[in-house]
């Protein structure tokens, strides 16, 4: 090798510069680690070897910012990936050229040579960056033919599973059961073995089953299924690592679609003597609804075979494990058998209140007891012996899917939402299994309140409302009512995921339903408003202002607050509508419907109405209307709060009222002061220094300069404290100020308070990357300009 | 004076292909006569252009993104230049369409406006070009648009602060850690192939170039704008080049003047025609060092001396940026050898250069002769016999004698991957590259 003309090119190369260079040497794939090996080893004294494999989607390894000194990069991967992938990848390292400059040093790749073409088209970029490609014809002499046969089978062993992941059954099959994906999976294994008797297969196993968590990363969530008994195979040889690996990146959420067979569990745990693992594994499924999870006697084994780990001490370990699984098969435990031997091993878990209640003899009725009768007050603990034991105080699972469902419901009224979120679960977990061939109101009962109490998770949520409208359709007789809360609470929990074709569907089967039955017009108009809003969002603003008339004509004039507020809503849908297709006539009269409506209900949000009708009337031009109207809101403040005062100011400008405009504004500063006074922090600040900017300027066109500059400096006296508060954050108001005085101070041929100003943006801006903005390097050329024009003056 | 070896590596750095040509840095370019960039600039401040649509086409290497660069700053002050780096926003530039290119333009004028003059375009603008682009897509795609105006990548020239090479580095540093201009996620880049096929006159696809004129119209409160589209050079599939240039007009609609990089093979007349209609061509032709293969093509002795004039001026500047002086590195017959080979391509000639710049500072030459010039272009010429076939081979000799290529996906390739040059004099001729040995001895 050390005669080849390549190897004396690239010895040389790094000789005259052992910076950042790229050098591609073509080869054979399969002898990419070897030959890298080997050509490192001749090349030691240029630096310690650094190895990088690629990865599909992952450049993280080969761009890490912190890469070492002295080292020789060796990067190979693209031999290993089938070719689509391969492609992918290569296409990426193209964008992400720029970013191989972290490497420090020479980058060696070992490129298949038949891979070259499709480099050179999907990474020109990369390509052009080359100091070096070559061809290496004469390696293949130094490397032996174990290791060259090893290095081939595995390469063969990563495509081929890589491959085969395009060969997965769809889903189809996979609802069929799991028995094709195992013997899709063994056989794969079985071809593996054939290989070598060295790891491959659970090499094939586990890369496999890395493929399938970055397909499900990507969205493709059919081929995951086959996921989890792979991993238990490479896992369950105790070997690998997948599984606390794929926990770590939080990729372990896997999807089964069928309990496993006795025959397959036995499989699984067949070639260890403990199933430990299991359990998280089931864990990582606990977030998917269509769980199904292990059998009882399965449960049973897994629990009876995690305490070998009491039997060795590993209590941390047993603890996870049992918590695990009481977290996910709560409302089976007490059918597995296994009761008795949880109960007498609880008290390693260190509960006190479980320790308590072990003392003495009938506690656990007790317990369950307290819980259902003075729930509110009960701790988390509680909540969850309630779940365990529950079943052995009120055998019928009926009676307890409603005790927990209304345990779990006071629970949510006291606001202790997870501890409710648990017991309605639990419910509705029990009303699930009771079968949904007659089901019971309060199974929708249970499933809205859980739906209601799941506020942020909306994609949750929207499953839970559509099971409520599932199951409230089944029920008989027809409980209208039930059916059209579930539909209401579908409606906006699709429209606020999105889908409001879905939205639209379910509120015209909720209205219909009301036609049709129950003759509610104040039911009726909240749906229509609904359905209005709906259209709204879809820009079908004309349908919308039809529903939302509809809606005011039949909704009773009672004034009660309830209908108030929907009238509101329904004046405010039309506004929105109005302007949106440029009616602004008729959407200010809806806004003035609006005032008119609130004014009684809340003098606060009346006030921000009225602020918010002047400033259209200010922005349409109606000067004189604008100013009646945010006259009537400083009034309505009690001249305790500012903006309508800087409002107000605003319109007097406009008018040419010069006097009045100042009396507004100083009068808005003075709240502002008081504000800031009675010790609000930061916005007061900001508030203030922004109303002080607008009388700075109302005083300089009123040529009044002096107590312009002399306000402008105080604004920026305030804003430069509330800058030290936040360092971390680029001062824009602060700029934005300063800016201002500068210019003022120039203007006025205060040339030295302005020089002054504009390099304290330049301070300022220093840190942050607004130095480089065109408003910054503009105030950099001011800066030179009244440095000058300060200099004469002073020499004058 | 003979070179050290300090020297040559100065020389060697400077001549790397890695380093970026940066706004300040072009005067180590020198400026061809017939640059583009000040073409289109005197065209448009002309006003007889006023919403001139260009492609830049040229060989990969010959400096289309250059001359945007040089374009933007030609006319910064003047203009709202708005920038789209296209090749970094899409996963796969074949797939990408005109729809999705529209809404770059659109996305990255919101973004230009907001990031570089904290000017606002109307909120109703941005919702109108998103409402437009998502009537557009594909059903098999899921994709959250608002997102994908934040996730267009803007180019990186407009946010070069003039100055020296430190100051403009360090400007492009911070551009890089405010705008992700240059850094980008390793994730893959979302656009290419998201949008539904669709034909001009669509009514989905004239409500998205409606609201795209709509965001220009708003962004000239500041200036007018002038669009620059970089990547579409980097095409690597003959029907999509057709597809974006000859079938559609669409991207020529947009009211406001437009410069995109084109590929190379927009440069043959026959794939040219039909694109004609639409754009104004400018073409980036190579130097002509050498008299052209085929018989029938002709180009006079003084282009070919200013040609190598020009590809001398650039290695002098290289050597002057490194404290060398020309005539100490390089005798005159290597320096003519390395230019002839360069066929006119100027990273070549610099590839050619720091290869053979390398060669002498390891034999501790005092200066590149013709035998180690001779050496470099030797181990250039081998890159190319890797991806070597028969059927490029039959290509190549073929333009060799005729001056053209046939056309078709072969002749595109080898345009690509500069297996073939393209040249220019009032006419187009082609040449094979002259590292390439077509006749072996």
């Amino acid at each position: 090798m050390k005669e080849s003309h390549w190897f004396k090119r690239l010895e040389i190369a790094l000789e005259f510069d052992s910076g950042f260079e790229i050098f591609l040497l073509l080869g054979r794939g399969e002898l990419a680690r070897p030959a890298l090996a080997a050509i490192a080893e001749q090349l030691q004294r240029f630096g310690t070897p650094s190895w990088h494999r690629l990865h599909i989607d992952d450049l993280d390894s080969l761009l890490t910012t912190e890469q070492p000194g002295g080292v020789v990069h060796l990067v190979h991967g693209f031999e290993r990936m089938p070719a689509a992938a391969a492609a992918n990848l290569a296409a990426r390292l193209n964008l992400n050229r720029d970013r191989l400059e972290v490497l420090a040093g020479p980058v060696i790749f070992w490129i298949a040579e038949d891979f070259y073409e499709e480099l050179l088209r999907q990474a020109p970029d990369f390509v052009a960056w080359r100091s070096q490609a070559t061809l290496v014809s004469d390696i293949e002499s130094l490397i032996s033919p174990d290791v060259a046969a090893e290095e081939r089978l595995l390469c063969h062993a990563q495509i081929e599973a890589g491959s085969a992941c395009a060969d997965l059954p769809p889903l189809d099959i996979i609802d069929a059961g799991r028995r094709p994906i195992l013997d899709w999976l063994t056989e794969t294994s079985t071809r593996s073995f054939r290989y070598s008797v060295d790891d491959h297969p659970l090499r094939v196993a586990k890369w496999c089953a890395w493929q399938l968590a970055r397909l499900r990363e990507a969205g493709s969530y059919g081929w995951v299924p086959a996921l989890l008994p792979s991993l238990l195979l490479t896992d369950m040889t105790g070997v690998g690592d997948g599984i606390g690996r794929l926990w770590e990146q939080g990729a372990l959420h896997l999807v089964v679609a069928a309990p496993l067979s006795t025959q397959e569990f036995e499989t699984i745990v067949a070639g260890n003597g403990e199933n430990r693992l299991l359990a998280p594994v089931f864990d990582g499924n606990s977030a998917h609804a269509s769980i199904a999870g292990l059998t009882d006697p399965q449960i049973a084994i897994m629990i009876e075979r995690s305490f070998a780990d009491l039997g060795r001490h590993e209590f941390e370990q047993w603890r996870i494990v049992m918590m695990t699984t009481l977290r996910l098969f709560e409302d089976r435990i007490c059918r597995v058998g296994v009761l008795a031997a949880v109960i007498s091993h609880w008290r390693h878990l260190g509960l006190s209140s479980v320790q308590r209640g072990l003392e003495s003899r009938g506690w656990r009725e007790h317990s369950f007891r307290s819980a259902v009768s003075c729930g509110v007050d009960l701790e988390a603990n509680e909540v969850s012996e309630t779940l365990i034991f529950g079943p052995e105080v009120f055998p019928q699972p009926d009676v307890l899917a409603l005790k927990l469902y209304e345990f779990g419901k006071r629970m949510r009224e006291v606001h202790q939402s997870s501890e409710a979120e648990k017991l309605l679960r639990a419910s509705i977990s029990l009303f699930r299994a009771e079968g949904r061939s007659r089901p019971r109101p309060a199974f929708v009962d249970a499933l809205i309140s859980l739906a209601r109490n799941l506020e942020f998770d909306h994609e949750q949520e929207l499953l839970i409302w559509r099971e409520a409208v599932s199951v409230a359709r089944q029920i008989e007789p027809l409980d209208s009512r039930l059916l059209i809360g579930a539909l209401d609470g579908l409606a906006l929990c699709s429209y606020l995921c999105r889908l409001p074709d879905e939205a639209e569907r379910t509120l015209s089967e909720a209205i219909a339903l009301v036609d049709e039955s129950v003759h509610d017009p104040v039911l009726r108009s909240q749906l229509l408003c609904q359905q209005g809003q709906v259209f709204y969002e879809q820009e079908r603003c004309e349908e919308a202002i039809l529903l939302a008339k509809e809606a005011l004509r039949i909704l009773p004039d009672d004034g009660t607050k309830n209908s108030r507020l929907l009238r509101i809503e329904l004046w405010q849908l039309c506004d929105a509508c109005y302007s949106d297709l440029g009616l602004h006539q008729r959407a200010r009269e809806a806004a003035a419907q609006v005032i008119e409506l609130r004014r009684p209900l809340s003098t606060q949000l009346w006030l921000r109405d009225l602020e918010m009708w002047g400033e259209r009337l200010l922005e349409a031009g109606e000067l004189e209307q604008a100013r009646a109207v945010v006259t009537e809101a400083t009034q309505a403040s009690g001249g305790g709060i500012a903006y309508p005062f800087t409002l107000l100011a605003k319109i007097h400008w406009a008018l040419d009222q010069r006097a009045e405009a100042i009396e507004a504004i100083e009068e808005a500063v003075r709240i502002n002061r008081e504000g800031l006074d009675d010790g609000y922090g930061s916005w007061w600040t900001r508030e203030l220094a922004q109303a002080l900017l607008t009388l700075s300027s109302y005083l300089a066109q009123l040529q009044r300069e002096d107590e312009a500059l002399h306000v402008a400096r105080e604004a920026v006296t305030l804003l430069e404290q509330d800058a030290e508060r936040q360092p971390a954050q680029y001062p824009a108001d602060l700029v934005s100020a300063l800016r201002q005085l500068g210019d003022l101070a120039a203007s006025h041929q205060q040339f030295e308070i302005a020089a002054g100003a504009y390099a304290r943006i330049l301070t300022l801006a220093e840190p942050f990357p607004a130095r480089t903005s065109d408003p910054v390097l503009e105030v950099e050329l001011r800066l030179e300009e009244v440095q000058d024009l300060s200099d004469i003056q002073r020499g004058s | 004076m003979g070179q050290t070896r300090d020297a040559w590596r100065r020389l060697y750095k400077v001549c790397d292909p890695k380093e970026r040509l940066h706004v300040d840095e072009l005067n180590l370019f020198v400026e061809r006569p017939d640059s583009v960039a000040r073409k289109i600039a005197n065209s448009l401040r002309s006003g007889f252009d006023e919403q001139g649509k260009w492609v830049i086409c040229g060989s990969v290497g010959t400096g289309k993104s250059t001359e945007l660069t040089k374009l933007a700053e030609i006319l910064r002050e003047s203009y709202l230049i708005v920038g789209v780096d296209l090749w970094r926003a899409s996963a796969r530039i074949d797939e990408v369409s005109a729809a999705e290119i529209l809404f770059c333009i659109g996305a990255a004028a919101v973004r230009t406006a907001e990031s570089r003059f904290g000017h606002q375009v109307d909120p109703t603008l941005k919702k109108h070009l998103q409402t437009a682009f998502a009537g557009l897509l594909d059903d098999r795609h899921s994709v959250e648009v608002a997102e994908l105006v934040e996730g267009v990548t803007l180019l990186a020239f407009d946010l070069l602060a003039p100055g020296a090479v430190g100051a403009a580095k360090s400007a492009m540093k911070a551009a890089r850690a405010a705008t992700g201009a240059q850094v980008l996620p390793i994730g893959r880049p979302a656009l290419g192939g998201l949008t539904r096929p669709v034909k001009d006159g669509d009514p989905a696809l004239d409500a998205l170039v409606w609201a795209v004129d709509q965001i220009l119209s708003d962004v000239a409160q500041i200036r007018a704008p002038l669009v620059l589209v970089d990547g579409l050079d980097k095409l690597t599939r003959i029907d999509a080049i057709r597809d974006l240039f000859a079938t559609s007009r669409t991207l020529a609609k947009p009211q406001a003047p437009l410069v995109y990089t084109g590929p190379v093979t927009l440069m043959l007349a026959a794939e040219w025609s039909a694109a004609a209609n639409y754009f104004d061509r400018a073409r980036l032709a190579n130097l002509v060092v050498a008299e052209p293969t085929a018989p029938s093509r002709r180009a006079a002795p003084q282009q070919i001396e200013d040609g190598r004039t020009a590809a001398r001026g650039i290695v002098s500047r290289r050597c002057e940026s490194a404290g060398i002086e020309l005539s100490s590195a390089f005798t005159t017959q290597a320096l003519d050898l390395l230019i002839r080979k360069s066929g006119g391509l100027i990273r070549q000639l610099l590839q050619l250069v720091r290869e053979s710049v390398k060669l002498a500072g390891m034999r501790d030459l005092e200066i590149v002769d013709e035998m180690t010039a001779r050496s470099a272009c030797d181990e250039w010429r081998k890159e190319f016999e890797i991806t070597m076939t028969g059927v490029r081979r039959e290509e190549l000799e073929y333009i060799e004698a005729h001056g053209e290529p046939k056309g078709g996906q072969v002749s595109h390739e080898l345009l690509l991957w500069n297996y073939a040059i393209p040249y220019a004099n009032g006419e187009m001729w082609f040449a094979p590259n002259p590292l390439i040995e077509l006749r072996k001895a």
